[in-house]
């Protein structure tokens, strides 16, 4: 197919941005090597506003980290009370898992704010999400973020060969997920809705709603600007044990900024620190000029 | 001379969720200013003209009285900043501070930047950033002509210098206003534009450099005029060249409560000294129900009352 770069606007008198590669981090603060995303899963994302990755985690890596995500919720007092949170032990390096940077880098990244050293975003929320059998249930919320002003977060962008995904959710999917049995429930292209949702949006069963299979291990991920929901988890042979976590742009959230504990930030790795920093643009970027892409 | 009316509706702009339309009750977004003066809405014409421009000129809102005070207490701030309280040394110290808030301003920005979700009668739908005091004069600093930003609309957000409109409704971003405290005339130093550029689709030509260019454009104004544009348009300063008097303008700066470009503060005890209503202007940096004496479920709820 013919393709060609996009033409994305600088900061100054509609110069392109040009080649930005090599601002985007080619490896997180484990020193993995970030995985960019397919032609494919960007044309997906784009046109449905919500995209399932398969098989991201697996074996051992997998079998510890849910075992923390149940302890949380089933024998907390097993562990310390700061460390009862997703950004602990081994659940933090979800954070910025290389495929997490790869989407974020094309969709979210704001390459001024972003270096080897450091993300071109920011992180606003993670919690762990463990249901069983009969909990949840439909709270349909957000869509039509192309044709919202950017006033909440909830919105998003796109011009020929570029798009923009502001307020981002990762979904960790630690144990299965059958279709309709209780994953997160999607309107597919509702991102870039333009008319109302019909009545059927309150019916967990209308086809308006998608939602997905995918075996333990996988990510979900979806622009905030999508219309999603909850739904009731019905699976009985297994609980949902999912990992939500939200980023932002590196000047705005939803939410007010939640820090890690002390104790957790000061472990952290230098470069996962830089998801926590301060919400603005101005001299914003450690150990760089935050001005010097801006005059092309 | 009478006019025919132009038919228009209201504009359908998206709710938070479901793409219900964000209803506005009457009298919903902010009256009055921290003064308790009555906000003044922005007419047809200053919106058209906003809109398709990227600035607006505002000429002599000021009275005598409050330029004297204002400018004396500007002129404090250069020449002997010690008589002024060390918290107030900054464009909202003493009698500007009103300026913050001022009702033109917030009329202004009632339109163009607030989130009716985050408004209420005692809080306002957008922040202020920055504020400062500009002095200028041919024996002095005279500015640096420095053209920057422009083509707001085809950016993607994350640097605030965004500009976004549909039809019958348009949405500014980051947004400075500009009080000249004395006159301006055209040529001689003050703020320059590219009219239009805000929404331009091409980088701006090489002729763009040369401040002598037609593409850019200028005002003459008395003392007391207000200048307000989106960041979004390719703007620079003006070599100040009039020896008859100095510039003195304050320079505040505006933002969606969600966003932020700057990371500066008034120190705290000047925040505490201000009523209430203008301290909303420095609210946190986030969006989730985020208004005082506001009803953020409410206003974003998809569904009829």
């Amino acid at each position: 197919m013919n393709s060609q770069q996009p033409y994305i606007i600088n900061k100054n008198l509609g110069q392109p941005l040009g080649n930005i590669s090599g601002e985007l981090p080619s490896r997180n603060s484990d020193g993995l090597s970030v995985i960019p995303l397919t032609d494919e899963q960007k044309y997906v994302f784009d046109k449905d506003g919500w995209l399932v990755i398969e098989n991201v985690l697996s074996g051992d890596e997998l079998c510890e980290m849910r075992d923390y995500a149940v302890r949380i919720r089933e024998n907390p007092e097993s562990i310390p009370k700061h460390l009862r949170t997703p950004l602990a032990m081994p659940l933090q390096r979800l954070l910025d898992h290389p495929v997490v940077v790869g989407f974020l880098n094309e969709f979210t990244a704001y390459p001024p704010l972003s270096s080897q050293d450091c993300y071109g975003f920011g992180h606003s929320f993670c919690n762990v999400m463990h249901r069983k059998p009969g909990e949840a249930g439909l709270a349909p919320h957000n869509g039509s973020g192309l044709l919202r002003f950017p006033e909440d977060v909830h919105f998003y962008e796109a011009h020929p060969g570029k798009a923009h995904s502001p307020h981002t959710r990762f979904v960790w999917e630690l144990n299965p997920v059958k279709e309709k049995q209780g994953g997160t429930l999607f309107v597919t292209g509702s991102h870039k809705g333009a008319y109302a949702a019909p009545e059927e949006i309150q019916d967990p069963d209308s086809d308006v709603w998608s939602s997905y299979s995918c075996p333990a291990g996988s990510l979900i991920i979806f622009a905030e600007a999508t219309t999603h929901s909850a739904s009731e988890w019905k699976d009985k042979e297994h609980d949902r044990v999912a990992i939500f976590s939200l980023y932002n742009p590196v000047d705005s959230g939803w939410s007010p900024q939640r820090m890690p504990h002390p104790e957790i930030f000061e472990s952290m790795p230098p470069m996962r620190r830089t998801l926590f920093r301060n919400r603005h643009v101005a001299d914003n970027l450690p150990g760089g000029d935050f001005r010097r892409l801006y005059d092309g | 001379m009478d006019f025919k009316q132009l038919k228009s509706d209201s504009p359908y702009c998206i709710n938070k969720n479901l793409g219900s339309a964000l209803h506005i009750p009457p009298g919903h977004m902010t009256q009055a200013n921290a003064d308790g003066l009555p906000v003044v809405e922005l007419t047809q014409k200053q919106k058209y003209d906003f809109d398709r421009k990227g600035w607006l000129l505002v000429p002599g809102i000021l009275h005598d009285d409050e330029l004297t005070e204002m400018r004396e207490f500007c002129m404090r701030l250069r020449d002997e900043p010690e008589t002024v309280l060390e918290h107030e040394r900054c464009g909202l110290g003493g009698p500007l501070q009103r300026l913050a808030d001022h009702p033109v301003v917030v009329g202004f920005l009632n339109e163009f930047l607030a989130y009716p979700a985050l408004t209420s009668l005692e809080c306002y739908g957008f922040r202020l950033e920055t504020s400062q005091v500009v002095h200028r004069s041919v024996n002095g600093d005279r500015g640096t002509f420095s053209p920057h930003n422009g083509s707001g609309l085809y950016r993607f957000s994350g640097d605030s210098h965004i500009y976004r409109m549909f039809p019958g409704k348009a949405w500014s971003g980051l947004t400075r206003v500009i009080w000249e405290l004395n006159p301006v005339k055209k040529g001689r130093g003050g703020t320059m534009v590219v009219s239009g550029s805000h929404k331009s689709a091409f980088p701006a030509p090489n002729s763009a450099r040369d401040p002598s260019s037609p593409l850019w454009d200028t005002y003459s104004c008395p003392a007391g005029s207000v200048i307000l544009f989106t960041e979004s348009i390719t703007h620079s300063a003006g070599e100040w060249a009039d020896e008859t008097g100095d510039r003195i303008a304050v320079f505040n700066l505006y933002n969606t409560v969600t966003t932020r470009w700057h990371h500066w503060s008034p120190e705290a005890k000047l925040l505490d000294s201000m009523p209430p209503k203008r301290q909303t202007l420095f609210r946190g940096t986030f969006t989730d129900s985020n208004v005082v004496g506001g009803d953020y479920n409410g206003m974003t709820s998809p569904y009829m009352p």
